[in-house]
């Protein structure tokens, strides 16, 4: 407590110098070092008083870091790179083929929120047609989040926390995540972004048929929560991957016991072709690290 | 802040106890409890000289999905997801079991974000193109909606500003989508997953 409670003196009784320094050491005490709530008042500490950076604001009482920048392609309207069928996942690449990432450099302390948003523009291409686009429209591309936390070369990418990379198997032959829990922390879609492969339209003249349809220009909105429960990590870098395509199933797990929801990579022609793509253009990606308390 | 009132003493002038006491405990009163934002250096402030959660509280859900009104097939393996068949769904808003509470909140600004995914059965929409709507409630109330969505497979982020009051407020989710499109009562039309919600409440 800083508090300073020493007692007034007394008139007539004799003051010695100890006693008078003894008065302007209590306040020396306080005010040198324990200085807390019983000392300010209510409402007393303002914007200005906030250790705050002159350029950005931040004082880190909120706000870690903030970074955001540009993966794949060119920010313009016509760069883009077709990406083909991937169970795990490519990562996304600039016009020349060369790995895209965004540099963080940034510490994710114990308890810290980290927040990572993405989007972009893509387009699908499929020879699918009317005859196998059965069961639903259920085909679809994801986007999913990798990180670099063992050095700033950027070569080592695993998926971030909560996000699986398709290479559980499920069962027999059949690989998937499941969409509705994380099962683990390599097991889950929470980053996971999904754009339809194709649509299709029943003609609504009586013969059943549909129309398949992909869109042309379409996009795709990437969210990832994460509150690091565990050690503080360092975040060299984030990059985003697209695989597919997938489809969404009830299954049972590989004991053939727990049935949940799942995106399972397929290949069924009823999905996809092997020649079908998902083209990519520019993305824009931002991260950010911030307090929970 | 509180001022410094009190005279000096003149030179040579005999000092009396209660003089001294009144120019000491102004001074001492200053520093129990009378140092405010005029007393106090700029730019000092950091993350040690606050407590937890005295400027905000941040906090987000696990990854998971709406399970009300959801039929689920039977059998070894489907090719589609266990959700809310045409059967289930008597029109108007649904309820989620996504849902957020935030206690111990003060007076201030919350900042949600709502993410996660659909899929929508537009393959066995006969009539009509099947169209969906999602709604984020505070305490009751709609704060933000957005749609109608109609691709089959989508990704979304819905965000809203708003202040809340002091005490527990609480966060849902509810769907909707357009009318009848000729489904058959079994088939699976809505599934909504890998949702969470996200928020950062600040009164200060």
């Amino acid at each position: 407590m800083s508090t300073i409670s020493n007692s007034s003196f007394i008139g007539g009784e004799t003051l010695t110098t100890s006693d008078i320094n003894q008065k302007f050491q209590d306040i020396a005490d306080v005010t040198t070092a324990d200085i807390n709530a019983d000392n300010v008042r209510d409402q007393s500490i303002d914007l200005a008083q906030m250790e705050s950076q002159t350029l950005n604001g931040k004082s880190g009482i909120q706000l870690v870091t903030l970074k955001y920048g540009d993966i794949g392609t060119d920010n313009d309207l016509i760069s883009n790179v077709a990406y083909g069928v991937s169970r795990t996942g490519t990562p996304l690449v600039d016009a020349s083929g060369t790995n895209t990432a965004l540099v963080v450099n940034a510490t994710l302390n114990t308890d810290d929120l980290l927040r990572v948003y993405y989007s972009g523009r893509v387009k699908t291409s499929t020879t699918v047609t009317d005859s196998n686009s059965t069961h639903e429209s259920n085909a679809c591309w994801c986007f999913w989040l990798q990180w670099d936390i063992t050095d700033a070369t950027l070569t080592n990418w695993t998926e971030v926390p909560n996000q699986g990379d398709w290479s559980n198997q499920i069962t027999g032959s059949r690989y998937a995540e499941p969409t509705d829990v994380v099962l683990s922390a390599t097991n889950g879609i929470a980053s996971t972004a999904i754009v339809p492969h194709f649509f299709t339209v029943d003609r609504n003249d009586g013969s059943g048929n549909h129309d398949v349809f992909t869109h042309e220009k379409n996009n795709v909105n990437g969210t990832y929560y994460y509150v690091n429960t565990k050690a503080s990590v360092t975040i060299y870098g984030l990059r985003v991957v697209v695989g597919g395509v997938y489809r969404g199933v009830w299954e049972q797990n590989s004991s053939g016991t727990t049935r949940r929801n799942y995106l399972e990579y397929t290949t069924s022609t009823d999905y996809v072709e092997p020649s079908d793509t998902i083209n990519v253009f520019n993305m824009q990606m931002s991260a950010i690290i911030q307090r929970t308390d | 802040m509180k001022e410094w009132t009190q005279g000096f003493p003149q030179n040579n002038a005999l000092v009396q106890a209660e003089q001294f006491n009144d120019e000491y405990d102004t001074h001492k009163g200053t520093f129990n409890g009378g140092l405010d934002r005029t007393a106090l250096n700029d730019d000092w402030c950091n993350r040690t000289h606050l407590k937890n959660n005295a400027l905000l509280l941040a906090d987000t859900t696990a990854l998971t999905a709406n399970d009300n009104f959801v039929s689920q097939p039977s059998g070894s393996s489907y090719a589609y997801f266990g959700c809310v068949q045409y059967s289930e769904y008597s029109g108007g808003w649904a309820s989620t079991n996504i849902d957020q509470t935030l206690s111990d909140c003060h007076e201030g600004m919350l900042h949600v974000e709502l993410k996660g995914s659909f899929y929508i059965n537009q393959h066995e929409a006969k009539t009509n193109t099947t169209q969906v709507k999602i709604r984020l409630k505070l305490n009751g109330l709609r704060i933000a909606g957005a749609g109608y969505f109609v691709q089959p497979f989508m990704s979304f982020r819905i965000t809203a500003d708003v202040p809340i009051t002091a005490g527990t407020n609480e966060l849902t989710v509810d769907w909707r989508m357009n009318g009848n499109n000729n489904y058959a009562t079994s088939d699976p039309i809505f599934h909504l997953f890998g949702v969470q919600l996200m928020s950062v409440a600040r009164w200060r």
